[in-house]
């Protein structure tokens, strides 16, 4: 008898714990955060590993991503945004977070949620202070940094043992490489296929990137802007570093003959190929480069402009981030989304897929053992913003964007001209919109 | 009563198309011309600014820079897109001609196709280094050439691409309008000893007054439009040499984040293209 009522017992206090647990699961509100991102398969499937760990711990909030083309991300974003049915996460590069930003403040001001975790505050401070930077306007901190892409270059290896030459040491240099590589049939092949030069200059994004490149290299990046809104990029040094590229391109030749209206996709496809002698190179680009070419390059940092210039070697980067959506009705669940999205397990599992991380406090050794990926972590780089996160950026931008296209299309358009005509029209612009007087 | 009702039955099946026309077109083009004429606050009061906006627009140089280059589209653009469809909707419908169809379907696949997709083919045959007529040019020992890369032809090659991809269009206006021609007219003329220029400039021609009509409008507002090869293609590129303004209009949205600008923008467009297109309106007497 006694038996049998120990196992009565037993039955309904293991029924009464699991009809809790039970009432627990259920009365635990699902919620599902909608994730905007410039994303294709690989990455979404990156993203889904960070998803599992997060569900791990959240088993009850869902992570519903909505990839999208990176070209106009930020135009249907926007248009999400002003019609009300915007996600309730973006995660892109600054450069695509900062114009909505900057025109409505759709994100977030995450800095009163940062000011009261210490989780936070902890991740934040393993990071370099730029990144930190760069997610700021003003006093608001409208993301959260996931990683910067640094951008140098390349230069492939075996052409240059054809043609028994060395990394060059400044650009005079680098121009002999480049027409060596345009003109001397470096893979053999007896025909006139190779491009001494990957020059992308497509309006947009590319042909600033490019031109931005080239002027961090020559070590003028601190006069390209400052934190006044003045413009002062028409000066000597400036035009000279323009000047030269607009010689690669119809002076001498040594560049892609589409250099003129190509965009990234095109290097991709050339680099590819195996054509490209010198090329523009980030550190996401390096696995899949590697599988294409065998491994035939080698990463080198922009040389300066002369041998004795006393500036250093730039690297530009362009910086990510994931920013909370103001208008979000789920603004803690997002918010531990995004703590575990830059948290060290998901900065490996990031750095492991693209080579490009926020986090300084990573075991590097471990991780990496690719030279060319090697490369970014152990050379001492000044790096420096593509673009400063101020409010007048996308002023600045668009009209020296035109005036670079003006000048690169055509080789007898007067820069000092182009670019003083430019400059008034930024300051026109800047006084109208009350950024200066 | 009876009759009043008979007579104004027709409202019941047009009123779905025009709620739909109304609301997703009408209401589209209005609240545009209120979001020209106040600064815009998607989470707030929008505060009325009057023609402000327009001012600001039509201060720009570039808005006129870009409606001359869009008018050198129109003109390169409407020629060509209506003599080269009409030639060969007149091949296509000529006398003992087979298949027919087929080579309406040719030239209508374009048509159909994306835009993008199409833009994205062409920009790879034009490639000076990759594609068929940089082989071309690179086998007949030319310098390799770029024509998207070139600010004197990046705008007729973009002409060219939209003729191409519009052109199946026009040709099926021509070949609808050239089968209502009852053959016994060309068999008179030809019975008066006309030739074959003389029965196309006197039988045929007049014939051809609505398909004329509906061409010319439409290629207007082709030519007005064209954004799409634009934007995946040379994004305004070299230099501006290929920014029509609704590219420009575009540009003021969404890399200067001026919605209002660009909703001042396009009002301006809309009201020079309605003005333009009184003209052949007038002329074609509508």
């Amino acid at each position: 008898m006694k038996k049998l009522l120990a196992c009565a017992i037993i039955v309904s206090a293991a029924a009464t714990l699991s009809y809790a647990a039970g009432e627990q699961e259920a009365g635990a509100e699902k919620v599902t955060i909608t994730a905007f991102a410039a994303a294709d398969a690989s990455t979404i499937q990156h993203y889904n590993e960070i998803d599992a760990m997060f569900n791990e711990k959240f088993p009850n909030i869902r992570i519903e991503w909505q990839p999208q083309a990176a070209e106009g991300i930020e135009e249907k974003f926007i248009s999400l945004y002003v019609t009300g049915q915007s996600p309730d996460l973006f995660v892109d590069d600054t450069e695509r977070l900062l114009p909505p930003e900057h025109r409505y403040q759709v994100f977030e001001n995450l800095q009163p949620w940062v000011d009261k975790d210490p989780e936070l505050q902890d991740a934040l401070s393993t990071m370099l202070p730029g990144v930190i930077d760069g997610v700021h306007t003003g006093e608001r901190l409208y993301g959260l940094p996931t990683h910067y892409a640094a951008l140098v270059l390349f230069a492939r290896d075996s052409w240059m043992d054809t043609l028994g030459l060395e990394l060059p040491r400044d650009w005079a240099e680098m121009r002999d490489m480049a027409t060596a590589f345009q003109n001397q049939d470096p893979d053999g092949n007896g025909k006139d296929d190779t491009i001494g030069y990957y020059m992308m200059l497509w309006p947009g994004v590319s042909n600033l990137l490019t031109a931005i490149t080239w002027w961090s290299a020559a070590g003028f990046n601190e006069d390209r802007y400052g934190d006044s809104p003045e413009p002062t990029f028409n000066n000597p040094g400036q035009r000279a570093v323009i000047a030269e590229m607009r010689d690669w391109v119809h002076k001498y030749k040594i560049v892609n003959a589409d250099a003129l209206a190509v965009s990234a996709g095109n290097l991709y496809d050339a680099m590819n190929a195996g054509r490209v002698g010198i090329g523009r190179l980030g550190n996401w680009n390096v696995n899949r480069f590697d599988g294409n070419i065998d491994a035939d390059y080698v990463p080198f940092l922009f040389p300066p402009q002369t041998q004795d210039q006393a500036a250093p070697n730039y690297a530009p980067y362009f910086q990510h981030a994931i920013s909370l959506v103001r208008d979000s009705d789920h603004k803690a669940e997002a918010l531990e989304y995004m703590k575990v999205f830059i948290s060290k397990e998901a900065q490996e599992l990031r750095y492991d897929a693209i080579g490009a991380v926020a986090r300084t406090d990573l075991d590097f050794d471990a991780l990496e053992d690719n030279p060319r990926r090697k490369f970014f972590l152990d050379t001492p780089m000044a790096t420096t913003p593509y673009w400063p996160p101020h409010p007048w950026a996308s002023i600045y931008r668009s009209v020296l964007q035109t005036s670079l296209d003006k000048v690169f299309a055509d080789p007898n358009a007067d820069i000092e001209q182009e670019f003083s005509a430019a400059v008034d029209e930024i300051m026109n612009e800047l006084k109208a919109e009350g950024y200066i007087k | 009563m009876r009759s009043l009702m008979r007579r104004s039955s027709y409202l019941l099946y047009v009123v779905p198309a025009l709620t739909v026309f109304l609301l997703f077109r009408h209401f589209a083009i209005i609240e545009g011309l209120r979001m020209s004429l106040i600064d815009f606050n998607p989470r707030g009061p929008s505060e009325f600014v009057g023609f402000e906006h327009y001012i600001r627009v039509l201060q720009r140089p570039r808005l006129f820079e870009s409606f001359v280059r869009t008018g050198y589209f129109l003109v390169l653009y409407l020629p060509v897109s209506i003599v080269s469809s009409l030639l060969v909707a007149l091949l296509i419908n000529a006398r003992g001609i087979r298949g027919t169809l087929f080579f309406k379907v040719a030239f209508f696949v374009p048509v159909i196709s994306t835009f993008a997709a199409m833009a994205y083919v062409w920009e790879s045959i034009l490639n000076p280094d990759f594609g068929p007529i940089g082989a071309l040019f690179t086998a007949l020992g030319f310098e390799k050439f770029f024509l998207l890369g070139s600010t004197t032809w990046a705008l007729p090659t973009i002409v060219g691409i939209s003729v191409w991809k519009n052109m199946g269009f026009y040709v099926i206006v021509f070949s609808a309008n050239l089968e209502m021609i009852d053959p016994a007219y060309h068999e008179a003329a030809r019975c008066d000893g006309a030739n074959a220029w003389q029965q196309f400039r006197y039988v045929t021609m007049p014939f051809l007054h609505a398909a004329f009509t509906v061409a010319i409008l439409i290629g207007l507002v082709d030519a007005f439009q064209a954004f799409t090869p634009i934007f995946i293609i040379t994004a305004g590129g070299p230099g501006t040499s290929t920014e029509t303004i609704m590219y420009y209009v575009f540009n003021l949205a969404y890399v200067l984040s001026k919605w209002e600008w660009a909703a001042a923008g396009s009002v301006i467009v809309f009201l020079v293209l309605a003005a333009i297109a009184a003209v052949p309106g007038k002329l074609l007497k509508l």
